[in-house]
């Protein structure tokens, strides 16, 4: 520890980890950033890469300091939250500098003003620390940061309406922004509040995901706290169905009925929330993203088979397949092998019925949107709404061979790993339907699909046959 | 040893959603004793020793550790806790000794000497992962992160579930060494009574969030008395007319008595007059515990 008060382990905590991730956040934006200046293009897009890079070195840090927090030591540790409070403080300062840098010295950036550049950094910095460390996902949060990105084109096209300039000369509102947030941030962080809260809790990083062990805790974690009788009414009401069922078949003898109902049971409580207001947010934001998708889709004019922004309204249609590993893996292994190698099949086939029902209902919603939503006038374009031609009804089905085989790879043996991998192959299978004329490309998804279903039986029957059964 | 007490809980109630865990609870801790704090699962101890450091905040009620309101415990007094929860969470990418030396880093008192015999005594390899450690091992270096800044408050809360016999004695070792300093106070709870009635000094039941007993454990032997009867000619009297009778169990010509809150020789004597043949003793520290433990709230 330094006279200043500065802990060198919390200014710089677990390098290894923030150099791999300077590494991938630095390295997209600076490859934005070097194309740009080549084409002598946007500034906007300087900033919007500066700040992604940003972004990632924030999250890996304040990821690490949560976990520190959570650490049962640390409560009681004198002067920790002071610590803390500095190191965020320099992390902010620093990366506002070294944003404000890239500004003055790399040319090109045009309209870019490095005291704006300051302000948004120190901004973007203290929010997402404090998203980071208030949101028990916050460790989701490198992932989603990624998401940013879609939007990249209206940062372009702002900059184009010549808008961004105007953005940039408020320096003193980035700077007044970037105070606040950062008062806000050492308030969290100085007052026992959040140290309380956090205590003892599991706090993840976006690199558990891969690693067994921590995922396995926090799945544990999260178990204690999903009962049926908590949450929407008819959340309880699905699994008590499912649970009766499952003793009615295996009263009846039929054990894989049984085991596979007792999963789907499981799964539906894995993937919904027990907090009442969860549903209708994702509801209400996947609403908003389709109508904005189907008119920005329409402002494009370009040749594409479909429109690329509206058609991922299907994604939500995975969400069966994000089931499908939720608890596959959580609680098989009190069957014999047999019976769930025979489940796990049943429960895929259902799931891939399932996610056909739910593309077909987003079909059906995406077309009551087009008969509905009015043509809207957009610099002086008249933009009519787009619904994505209905190609997702039958692309999400042909996910679910490939969800199964992504979990049969798994590199680890928990659950999530299916659904990090269900969307972006929906966003893949997506782009190669909207690129590739359909008779190149629907044969293409077919045989990836057929093969995966034959490559992941195999896996999954041979781990079976290896299992180490609880009993 | 000074009269102020180290602890104080005033009509302390904590509510989980619905669920009561602390009822009402007023007691006070002084300075330098050993207190059990026992009771059934789900009774109410973790959310009670949550309290001291302010990591819980009661629903009603208040707290005060060293004086000091529990919520606003400040650097000066969170040093002088050492507290050991049932899993503790340790910074998992770190080593042992990397953990060790982080929480040194931070602490004004450190006895260096200790945490060394320790890491020796507990076979805990600085070098190893956090990670790699089982839960046994996990606790063991939790139990030293705890006790190395020899605080004056040391909460123990289930510290030896996890531990196998050999670590359990080397940690019951470790809590006699501890206690010889007669300033500290040790709050431990337990499920593991024949180590409880070792170290402690001073008895807390509690059930159903309530406290039943709060009271020094020689006092806690003297207070209820077995007495085992056997009728000579005639059946025994129903009921039998023991004075403080709390609990009989047998048939018209046996029975065991329990009998508390009265004199051991006034037993004695209401014994002796009944003309049957009776033993009086004192009760073993586990069936007063069965006896309050199960006593569904009524008062024994």
């Amino acid at each position: 520890m330094s006279a200043m008060g500065l802990d060198r382990r919390l200014l710089m905590p677990r390098p290894g980890r923030l150099a791999v991730r300077l590494a991938l956040g630095v390295a997209m934006p600076l490859v934005v950033v070097v194309v740009t200046i080549a084409r002598g293009g946007s500034a906007a897009l300087v900033w919007f890469g500066v700040l992604f890079g940003v972004a990632q070195v924030s999250l890996a840090v304040t990821l690490t300091h949560k976990e520190l927090i959570a650490a049962a030591p640390s409560y009681f540790q004198p002067g920790l939250r002071r610590r803390l409070v500095l190191a965020h403080v320099t992390w902010a300062l620093g990366l506002g500098v070294a944003a404000a840098l890239v500004v003055a010295l790399v040319p090109g950036a045009g309209a870019l003003r490095a005291l704006s550049q300051l302000g948004a950094a120190v901004s973007l910095h203290a929010l997402l620390a404090l998203l980071a460390l208030r949101l028990s996902w916050g460790y989701q949060l490198p992932l989603w940061s990624w998401y940013a990105w879609m939007p990249l084109r209206a940062v372009d096209a702002l900059a184009a309406a010549g808008r961004f300039e105007a953005l940039q000369a408020a320096a003193w509102a980035w700077l007044a922004a970037g105070a606040l947030l950062l008062a806000l941030l050492a308030r969290t962080l100085a007052r026992p509040g959040l140290h309380r809260r956090l205590h003892g809790t599991l706090a993840l990083s976006l690199e558990d995901w891969l690693r067994p062990q921590r995922m396995q805790a926090y799945k544990r974690e999260c178990r204690r706290r999903f009962t049926h009788a908590r949450g929407a009414a008819w959340r309880g009401r699905l699994l008590g169905a499912q649970l009766r069922r499952a003793a009615r078949a295996r009263a009846a003898g039929d054990v894989v009925a049984a085991q596979r109902r007792r999963l789907l049971g499981l799964g539906l409580l894995a993937t919904t929330s027990e907090r009442v207001w969860v549903l209708p947010i994702i509801a209400a934001g996947m609403l908003a993203f389709a109508i904005f998708g189907g008119y920005f889709d329409a402002a494009q004019q370009r040749d594409r088979l479909d429109g690329w922004f509206g058609g991922l309204a299907y994604q939500a249609a995975t969400w069966p397949l994000w089931s499908l590993g939720a608890y596959v893996f959580a609680a098989t292994a009190d069957v014999s092998r047999r019976t769930g190698l025979r489940a796990e099949c049943g429960l895929l086939a259902r799931l891939a019925l399932l996610a056909l029902a739910a593309s077909l209902a987003t079909a059906l919603g995406l077309a009551l949107l087009a008969a509905v939503l009015p043509p809207i006038t957009r610099d002086g374009r008249v933009l009519e709404f787009v619904a994505a031609r209905p190609h997702g009804t039958w692309l999400v089905p042909l996910l679910a061979p490939l969800a199964w085989l992504a979990l049969a790879l798994r590199p680890t043996p928990h659950a999530s790993w299916t659904g990090i991998v269900a969307g972006p192959l929906f966003v893949l299978g997506h782009g190669l339907l909207t690129m590739v004329p359909y008779r190149q490309s629907v044969p293409l998804l077919v045989a990836a699909s057929l093969l995966a279903l034959l490559v992941a039986y195999r896996l999954r029957r041979r781990w079976w046959e290896r299992a180490d059964l609880g009993h | 040893m000074t009269d102020r007490p180290i602890a104080r809980l005033r009509g302390v109630s904590k509510l989980y959603g619905t669920t009561r865990a602390l009822d009402d609870v007023s007691l006070e801790f002084a300075p330098g004793t050993i207190v059990g704090v026992l009771g059934p699962n789900g009774s109410g101890k973790t959310t009670l020793l949550g309290h001291l450091p302010g990591l819980l905040l009661p629903t009603s009620g208040t707290v005060e550790t060293f004086g000091v309101p529990a919520a606003r415990l400040g650097d000066a007094e969170l040093a002088r806790i050492g507290y050991v929860s049932q899993e503790p969470r340790l910074p998992e990418w770190m080593t042992v000794g990397e953990t060790v030396e982080f929480v040194r880093a931070g602490r004004t008192r450190w006895d260096a000497a200790l945490a060394t015999r320790l890491l020796a005594d507990f076979g805990l390899d600085p070098g190893r992962g956090v990670d790699a450690l089982s839960p046994g091992l996990r606790q063991r270096l939790a139990i030293l992160i705890a006790v190395a800044p020899r605080p004056d408050l040391l909460i123990l809360d289930e510290p030896a579930a996890s531990l196998d016999p050999v670590a359990r004695h080397d940690f019951l070792r470790l809590l006699m060494e501890l206690i010889q300093e007669e300033e500290r106070t040790i709050l431990i709870s337990s499920h593991v009574l024949s180590d409880v009635e070792k170290v402690v000094d001073t008895v807390l039941l509690i059930n159903g969030g309530q406290v039943h007993c709060h009271q020094p454990l020689d006092e806690l032997r003297e207070t209820y008395h077995r007495v085992d009867v056997t009728a000579v000619g005639a059946d025994l009297p129903s009921p039998l007319p023991l004075p403080g009778l709390l609990t009989v169990t047998g048939d018209r010509r046996r029975a065991m008595a329990v009998c508390g809150h009265v004199p051991r020789h006034q037993v004695e004597a209401a014994a002796r007059a009944l003309g049957v043949e009776a033993k009086v003793r004192g009760l073993e520290f586990e069936e007063i515990y069965r006896l309050i433990a199960t006593s569904d709230g009524r008062k024994v």
